[in-house]
Formats: C-alpha cells, sequence, structure tokens
C-alpha cells in the first residue's frame, strides 16, 4: 500500500537518484527531522552535518539520497532553541568540521518528541490496520 | 521555552545581518570537501567528485538560503535591506528627500497639532461615567418666537418630570466676593444649582462630601469648592470641610471639594443650593442638564419636553434637549471643522507632493527595476521595496511632523480664544502620537503605492535592453492631475484665508465710540464688604486714584462701556404718555464721559454739584434721541423714570458706544449721586501702558477700601478682544494655513517644470543647437505649466465659492463671496506659480545643450 503523507508546510523531502525511474517521494512530517537529528546524535554522539545525513542514509536502507542541504535549517533550529550545540572539530582525516552535541536541554526535548510520535503513529498505525480489515 | 529562545534569536540575527554567514560558509565548505573526500573513497576522479558533492549537497546558494529562512525572519530582514537602500536612495537625491520629507512634516504636523484640539474639545468623551448621556435642555418662545434661553426654575421643575430623564439639574453662575479668616477678598464664580447636578454628572467631590437634604433646602447655607479654588486659596488643606467662609458677607460652610478638572460647568469655582427665595423667583437663568435613560435618544427626550413645555405655558413655549458636549462647543465647533478640513488638505498637498517626486524618479528608475525583475525578483517583492521606500521617506516626515506638531499645538493653544472648553486638558498623549503613527503610515501608503504599482506593472512589459537606451517617454500625466489638484486646493485656502482676513480688518477698524486703549477696569462689588455710604466710597476712590502718578483720570460706572445692555427703564416724557420702548440706565459718575472717550455732541457734562440734593439730570444719547424723542429738542425736555424719584432734566448728549460694531441702545447716563448703585467698575485711563500702574492702584485702593476684593482687574481692550479672538484665531491659523499651501503649491510647480524640463532634455539640446531661442525654448516649456495653473485656479475659484457659506459663521461684515478676495487668491497662485514654473525651466536650460549632445 501506497500512501503519501503530504504536508505543505516546511516539508523535507527525500528522494530517489533520478536514475531509478519513477521516483517514489516522501514527505516527512514536519518536526520529524528534527526528531530524526536528536535521535542520531543521542545514539551516535557528537556528530557533523555530513556525518547526519550519511547515517540518515544507512538507516533508510533503500537507495535514498538525502539532499544534504536540507538539514541545515533543522540545524539552525535546534541549535537556536538550545537542544544542540555546534563546536569546530577535526575529523579523523583531518579535517575541520562543525560537530553538533546533543544538550540536556535537547535530551529531554528528544523524549519528548519519541512520546508524541510514538502516540500520533500508533494512532495512525491502529487506524490503518483497522481499515485494511 | 526552546521556542522563545528561537524567536528572539532570529529577531537578534536581522540586527546583526552577516554575523553568521562566515561559519555558515565554513561549515558548507567543510561539508563539501568530506563529500568529495568520500565520492573520490569511491573511485570518482577529482572533478567528478566535486560536482557529484554539490549535487549531494542539494546546491551551495540555495543551502545558504534555507539557512537563512530558518536562522531570521525572512521578511523582517527584507523589509531591513530595503529600508538602508530606501535611506541609501534617499541620501543620493538629498534636496529631493528633504523637500519631500518637509512637505510631509508640514501636512502630518499640522493635523495632529489640529487633531489634538478637535479631538479633546469634539470627540473625546467628556470626563463623566456616560457622558453621551448628558444632555443640555434649552427653551424658547413660540407665540412670539424667540431664540433659545435659559430657563426659569418652574420649567425646570416641570421637564424634570420627564420620563426620559433619569436625572436632572439646573444651575446659574455668577460673580460673588469670598471671604474669610485668612483669606485675601477674591471674586469667585458661583454656580447656584437646582436639582443634584453632582449626581447627574455622576462626580462627587473628593475631598468632604455633596450636599446633605438639609442644605440642598437651603436650610443651612452650605458650599462645595472648585479644585483650582482650593489650590489656590486654601493651600489643598485636606480637612478643609467644615471651614467657614463670607460669600457676599453671608457664612457658607465649605463641605467638599470638587476633583480636578471634574466640576461643572468649567469656570465655577464654588457651587451651592439655590435659596428657597432664588427658586421662588422667577429669572430666566437657569442652564438644565439631564442625564438621559440608558433607552432613550435626545430626541425622545425633546419631544418630550416639548410636550411638557407646550402644556405648562399654555403653548407659547417650547423646549428641546441637545448632546452635552456639543452645545459646549458651540461655536468653535465651526472654526474646528473649518481648521481640520483645512489640515487635511493641507496633508493632501503635501501628499500630491511627495505622491509627485516618487512618481518622477520613478521614470529614472525602471531600468533598475527591470535589471531586478530580469535577476528574479517578484512583483510583490518589488513592490514592497517601493513601498518601504515611500515608508522610509513617510516616517522621517512624520518624526519630523510630531516635533513640528507639537510646537504648533502650543501654538495653537495659546491664540485660541477663552471660550473654547476643556483648553486646559489638551495634552499630546498615546492616542495623538497613535493618530499621527496611523496618519504617517497612511501616508506612506497612498504616495507609495500608486508609484510603486506602476513601476512594478512596467517590469512585466519592460525590456532589459533598452535600459540607458530610452528612458520612459510617457507623458507625465498623473503628475499634472497632482500639480492641478494642489493649485486648486492652494486656491481654496487662500481665499478662505483672505475673507478671513478681510473679516478680522473689519472687526479691527470698527470704531468702538469710545478710546479703549488705556482704560483699566476694577470690578467694584460692594454686597457683603461695605456698609457706609456707596456714593463717599466712590467720590473717595476716585480722589485717591486720581492722583497716582501715571494716571489720566479716573471714574465709577455701573457697567463697562463694552457692555451694551444694562438696567432697563420705561421712561414717560413730562405731560405725555409713555415712550414706546424702555431706555437703559447708566449710572456713572461725573467725569465718565472725559475717562472713557465718549464726546459730548450737545449740552453739558456732569458736575459736582449734580448731587443727591441738586435737581435730577440725565445725558442722553444719539439712538435715545433718534428712536425717543422723534425730533423734540433733548436738552431741555424732563421726563421721569420709575427709578428716579423725581422728574429728570435731560442737560446734554453724547454719541453712542458701538463695542466691536454692536448698535448701542437708547440710554439715559445719570449720576451715580442720584442713582445710588451696589457696585460697578472704576475706569482708569493711564498715560501709557495700564499694566504699569497695576501696582500702585491695587494698593492705593486696598489702602482705601481693605474690605473691597479689588483682585479683579482688566483692560477694557481685553472685552473686545473677547469678542474678536475666534475670529482672530481663526485667521492666524487659517493665514499660516494657507502660507504652507501656497509653499507646497509652489514646490509642486517647481518639481512638475524641472522634472518635465529634464525629462525632455535631449530634445531641448537638439532644438537649441539647431537655434530655437531660449526664450521660446523657455515659453516652449512653460507652457503648459501655466495652463495647469489656469485650470487649477478656475477649479479652485469654484470650490472657494462652494466651501464659502460655511465659513459664514466666522465672517464679520465680509460676504463669503467676496468679490476682491476671489479675484486675487487665484491671481496670487497664478503669478506664485507662474514665477516658480520660469525659475525651474530657466535653471535647467543654463546648461550647454552641446555638451549633453556630446555626452549621449
Amino acid at each position: 500500500m501506497r500512501f503519501h503523507l503530504i504536508c505543505k508546510w516546511r516539508s523535507v523531502r527525500l528522494s530517489t537518484m533520478r536514475s531509478s525511474g519513477e521516483p517514489p517521494r516522501i514527505d516527512l512530517l514536519p518536526g520529524t527531522l528534527d526528531l530524526i537529528v536528536l535521535r542520531t546524535l543521542t545514539t551516535m554522539g557528537p556528530q557533523h552535518a555530513y556525518g547526519i545525513a550519511a547515517r540518515i542514509e544507512q538507516i533508510a536502507e533503500s537507495p535514498f539520497r538525502l539532499n544534504q542541504g536540507t538539514l541545515y535549517p533543522a540545524l539552525v533550529r535546534l541549535e537556536q532553541r538550545g537542544w544542540i550545540k555546534g563546536t569546530w572539530q577535526t575529523t579523523e582525516s583531518n579535517r575541520e568540521a562543525r560537530y553538533y552535541a546533543i544538550t540536556k536541554a535537547g535530551t529531554r526535548a528528544l523524549a519528548d518528541q519519541i512520546d508524541r510520535w510514538q502516540r500520533s503513529a500508533g494512532l495512525v498505525n491502529r487506524l490503518l490496520a483497522t481499515e485494511s480489515d | 521555552m526552546g521556542h522563545v529562545t528561537r524567536f528572539f534569536r532570529r529577531l537578534l540575527n536581522i540586527m546583526r545581518p552577516g554575523r553568521d554567514e562566515a561559519g555558515l560558509e565554513r561549515e558548507l565548505a567543510a561539508h563539501v570537501l568530506l563529500l568529495e573526500d568520500e565520492y573520490r573513497r569511491r573511485g570518482l576522479s577529482a572533478d567528478d567528485a566535486r560536482r557529484a558533492a554539490r549535487l549531494a549537497l542539494g546546491g551551495l546558494e540555495q543551502t545558504k538560503e534555507r539557512h537563512r529562512d530558518a536562522r531570521t525572519f525572512r521578511w523582517l530582514d527584507d523589509v531591513r535591506r530595503d529600508a538602508i537602500y530606501a535611506v541609501r536612495m534617499l541620501r543620493r537625491h538629498p534636496i529631493a528627500a528633504a523637500t519631500a520629507a518637509l512637505s510631509l512634516a508640514i501636512g502630518i504636523g499640522l493635523n495632529a497639532a489640529v487633531f489634538s484640539v478637535v479631538d479633546w474639545v469634539l470627540l473625546r468623551p467628556l470626563p463623566y461615567p456616560a457622558s453621551h448621556e448628558l444632555v443640555r435642555v434649552f427653551t424658547a418662545g413660540t407665540a412670539p418666537v424667540t431664540g433659545p434661553s435659559a430657563l426659569i426654575h418652574d420649567e425646570f421643575v416641570v421637564f424634570g418630570q420627564a420620563t426620559a430623564f433619569r436625572q436632572t439639574a439646573a444651575f446659574t453662575t455668577t460673580t460673588r466676593v469670598i471671604a474669610g479668616a485668612g483669606i485675601e477678598p477674591a471674586h469667585i464664580v458661583v454656580a447656584r444649582v437646582a436639582g443634584d447636578l453632582f449626581g447627574t454628572l455622576g462626580v462627587y467631590p473628593d475631598v468632604g462630601r455633596a450636599f446633605n437634604d438639609d442644605e440642598v433646602a437651603g436650610r443651612t447655607p452650605a458650599v462645595v469648592i472648585g479644585h483650582d479654588l482650593w489650590q489656590r486659596r486654601f493651600a489643598g488643606d485636606r480637612g478643609i470641610a467644615g471651614r467657614i467662609v463670607k460669600i457676599d458677607g453671608a457664612p457658607h460652610t465649605i463641605v467638599g471639594v470638587m476633583p480636578s478638572s471634574r466640576g461643572y460647568p468649567g469656570d465655577a469655582d464654588v457651587w451651592r443650593p439655590l435659596t428657597p427665595a432664588e427658586r421662588a423667583d422667577d429669572d430666566r437663568e437657569l442652564a438644565m442638564l439631564g442625564r438621559l435613560r440608558s433607552d432613550t435618544t435626545a430626541a425622545r427626550a425633546s419631544a418630550e419636553i416639548a410636550t411638557l413645555a407646550q402644556i405648562a405655558s399654555k403653548g407659547t413655549r417650547t423646549a428641546w434637549a441637545d448632546d452635552l458636549q456639543r452645545t459646549d462647543a458651540g461655536a468653535v465647533s465651526a472654526a474646528l471643522h473649518a481648521l481640520f478640513g483645512a489640515a487635511m488638505l493641507t496633508l493632501l498637498m503635501a501628499c500630491a507632493n511627495v505622491a509627485a517626486l516618487v512618481g518622477a524618479r520613478g521614470a529614472d528608475r525602471a531600468g533598475e527595476i527591470a535589471v531586478r525583475g530580469a535577476l528574479g525578483a517578484t512583483r510583490a517583492r518589488v513592490l514592497g521595496q517601493l513601498i518601504t521606500e515611500s515608508l522610509v521617506l513617510a516616517v522621517a516626515g512624520g518624526i519630523l511632523g510630531l516635533l513640528f506638531g507639537r510646537w504648533a499645538l502650543s501654538g495653537l493653544v495659546a491664540m485660541a480664544p477663552v471660550g473654547v472648553p476643556r483648553l486646559a486638558e489638551i495634552t499630546v498623549d498615546g492616542r495623538i502620537v497613535g493618530v499621527g503613527v496611523a496618519a504617517t503610515m497612511l501616508t506612506g501608503l497612498a504616495v507609495g503605492l500608486v508609484p510603486a504599482l506602476r513601476l512594478s506593472r512596467q517590469m512585466e512589459t519592460s525590456t532589459v535592453n533598452r535600459i540607458g537606451l530610452y528612458r520612459t517617454t510617457t507623458r507625465p500625466t498623473g503628475r499634472r492631475v497632482l500639480v492641478l489638484v494642489q493649485i486648486a486646493i492652494a486656491v481654496v485656502l487662500t481665499t478662505g484665508a483672505g475673507l478671513l482676513t478681510r473679516s478680522l480688518q473689519h472687526l479691527v477698524t470698527i470704531d468702538h465710540g469710545f478710546a479703549a486703549d488705556h482704560l483699566l477696569a476694577v470690578d467694584l462689588y460692594l454686597r457683603g464688604a461695605f456698609t457706609g455710604d456707596a456714593r463717599q466710597l466712590f467720590r473717595d476712590l476716585v480722589a485717591n486714584c486720581e492722583t497716582l502718578p501715571g494716571v489720566d483720570a479716573v471714574a465709577v460706572s455701573m457697567r463697562l462701556p463694552t457692555q451694551i445692555p444694562g438696567v432697563r427703564a420705561r421712561v414717560q416724557l413730562l405731560g405725555e404718555r409713555d415712550l414706546d420702548s424702555p431706555a437703559t440706565l447708566r449710572p456713572i459718575s461725573p467725569n465718565y464721559f472725559d475717562t472713557v472717550g465718549i464726546p459730548l455732541t450737545a449740552g453739558r457734562r456732569f458736575q459736582v454739584t449734580d448731587n443727591e440734593r441738586a435737581p435730577r439730570v440725565a445725558i442722553v444719547n444719539a439712538t435715545f434721541v433718534r428712536d425717543l424723542l422723534a425730533g423734540r429738542p433733548p436738552v431741555g425736555t424732563r421726563l421721569t423714570t420709575p427709578l428716579i424719584d423725581a422728574t429728570v432734566s435731560i442737560v446734554g448728549v453724547v454719541a453712542d458706544v458701538t463695542p466691536a460694531g454692536e448698535r448701542d441702545r437708547s440710554a439715559l447716563y445719570v449720576p451715580i449721586d442720584q442713582l445710588s448703585i451696589g457696585g460697578g467698575y472704576l475706569i482708569v485711563r493711564a498715560q501709557g501702558d495700564p499694566r504699569s500702574i497695576l501696582p500702585a492702584l491695587t494698593t492705593r485702593l486696598r489702602a482705601v477700601a481693605p474690605n473691597l476684593a479689588v483682585d479683579r482687574v482688566r483692560r477694557v481692550a481685553d472685552g473686545l478682544e473677547e469678542s474678536r479672538a475666534l475670529a482672530r484665531f481663526s485667521t492666524q491659523v487659517a493665514a499660516t494655513f494657507s502660507a504652507l499651501a501656497l509653499l507646497l503649491a509652489v514646490i509642486g510647480v517647481y518639481g512638475l517644470t524641472a522634472g518635465e524640463v529634464s525629462a525632455r532634455w535631449r530634445e531641448l539640446a537638439v532644438r537649441l543647437a539647431l537655434g530655437a531661442s531660449h526664450r521660446g525654448i523657455l515659453w516652449n516649456v512653460v507652457r503648459p505649466c501655466v495652463a495647469i495653473l489656469a485650470a487649477g485656479a478656475a477649479i479652485g475659484v469654484v470650490g472657494a465659492v462652494g466651501v464659502g457659506p460655511a465659513l459664514a459663521s466666522l465672517l464679520h461684515g465680509v460676504d463669503p463671496a467676496d468679490a476682491p478676495t476671489i479675484v486675487a487668491a487665484p491671481l496670487l497662485l497664478g503669478a506664485v506659480g507662474a514665477a516658480a514654473a520660469v525659475l525651474a525651466a530657466a535653471r535647467v536650460l543654463r546648461a550647454d545643450p552641446a555638451a549633453t549632445l556630446r555626452g549621449e
């Protein structure tokens, strides 16, 4: 079953590469990118934007290619809210990069967001389960 | 919490644009490098890796834009950027910008000032609870028909029964003298009250209490005093209740103090209930107030009391109720409406000027707009930018305008006639600043919107390749219409000012019938302060004051020469029936005519020997001779009148007095020694400025009569001024407005001509190079302006004739369609406008045409 969750407001688009024919688009719900970034930072520790993008692509399992620039608004938003904090560090390959780490406020916010996501996802899933019967 | 922090961080980022820009640049560069590393590791060439990295990021610039969007508020940032750009644009054309800002400052400032007065006097509710329910009641005769008048007590009682009123009260004011232990005798305005005035208004004393039943019934004399008197005479003593003061010699207990600026009527110093005797007399002197029930209207109340009045008067009188605030504003309201109209017209002219300036610059900017469009700016974005520019201009004008307005307001208040209610309250407060800001913004939109729409429309049609080669050659029709409108408005304003000036001129050159300059009048009020022989007191006062240095002459009179009405008495010529109409009795001391400067035309003056033991004598005025004597020789005629105990001989004739043009009534001047008076005025003619003798005069009066209140001393000329004050005020303001309007119109014409000349400069340069004469070119350029001037002036004249009747109530001795004014105003405008046009054209033509042609 295919479905579109379309959100016009500040939607973030995960899209397949143009070469793979019919592009299945999945628009993320607003705020879910925040959740994804925060979760990635808790599981992996401090990461730079490229690292976060690579992690999301890896998790996505299918040949999705994230338009990596779309991460930046989320990073600004989270940093302005005080949920993450960026510092300049050097990578293993000896390149400089801005590493983002989750703050205490960010950890609290993540718990809150996970809770909210599970509740709304649970509702949608139950709804779909009853309808497919 | 995080959301609030973010909001402020975004806001903060607007203040410091570009602060995070370097960090972002660095971060993105690092990101691209990491991606490149990855792609190279996968085996791509360096070039391919770089391209793939950028693709994966989704475009460097787009990412930056996304970052900025999230970092700040984009629209606010745009506004900031546009504002900075606008300021830069304005600074590049400082003269045009300054002209526009000053035009707006004049328009906005005048409106703010005039609006403050209009707001306080006409719009703001009176300072009483539910003040819209308050009405003033009038009555008038229907058979015979008379003008609106005050009420007698019986009418007040009858009207008070109307069901439309929840509560009613009435009052009448008189001047009395207050005295008491530790208080210097002083004149005060006493409001004598019937009914519950405080209850009707909904305002009560804030120190002490209102009257109790005993006091209302008049059994115990009590007063409530006003806030000003309390501060002035009793040093704001909060324990004042219970203190005894003497009013006209009779003791009264102070029971309360009214709150500041809340007493009604505004000029009252003291309130006391009417005594039973005062209620019983049928003096038509009560001003009645009513508070309507919340479910009714003034019209319904009017219908009801009209019926009551007709029944009570057996069909000879009617009555009606009218909104209290409107009634109080009275004649001032017409002047204020005229003023407000003039201020609005001035603002319109200012807007026209600025719109013309903005529009003219628009022609130069078509290229810039086209480039912006080609680079991807949307029409909305360009529109926003252009309007921001107008708003920046308007804000500059608005700030200047509010400063100018404060100054203009203090001028207005200083010039305003005393009759304007609530003058002391007028201040610039948040409400007025708010209106000023709104006016500014609206002005900005008004002047910016039309040119901006036109320019941005051009953006869609214009082609970039034309930039720099051709200027837009559209005829400046819009601009011409604007200037035309300006001229018309200026003609209307100038005509109005001209009419008012001629009216004032008429009032100033009026022959009052006496010499008002150098005259001082001291109120002498004897009741309660003096019990001896008044005649002797007056003689003493005159004798003592005559010897003061700087004093020319001194007299005593019951009335001032500015006061035509007075005590009227029937007159019977000896051996004949009563004369048709009564004469006004004017008791005076012997040297009154010399002191005041009324010429004697026949017979003799009064002498000291015309005392109480001598035969009764009188001097009549010219109107008396003309209207009552019907050709009999005045001197030697003998008559009787009820107020004088014996037959009176006319011994002389004097000219009429005509203060401020008022017509005199037939008057009989009699010596105060033969018709005793209980009070009047000491009239002093000074040799120089009457104010210079004031201190010595006051001291001398106190020495002669220590119990007398001599605090009320005024210049007789001030009494004449009062009647002219409204006219003078309207004239000064209108003259100021028309001068400013003239200035704005001149700026408009100058700008129009200069604009047209520079737009046609290439063509004109070619003509000059081919040998056209400067004079011919000048005429060619100025001609359309002259046509506009003529058309504008013609429309203005029509407008002025149409507006004239609205001014009629402010004009004295001048017809609203006064021909000289209506001819002069457009001529003046035309002459000044033509001069401005020639000046503007000549300035541009002074440049060298050859240089221009070579430059292209």
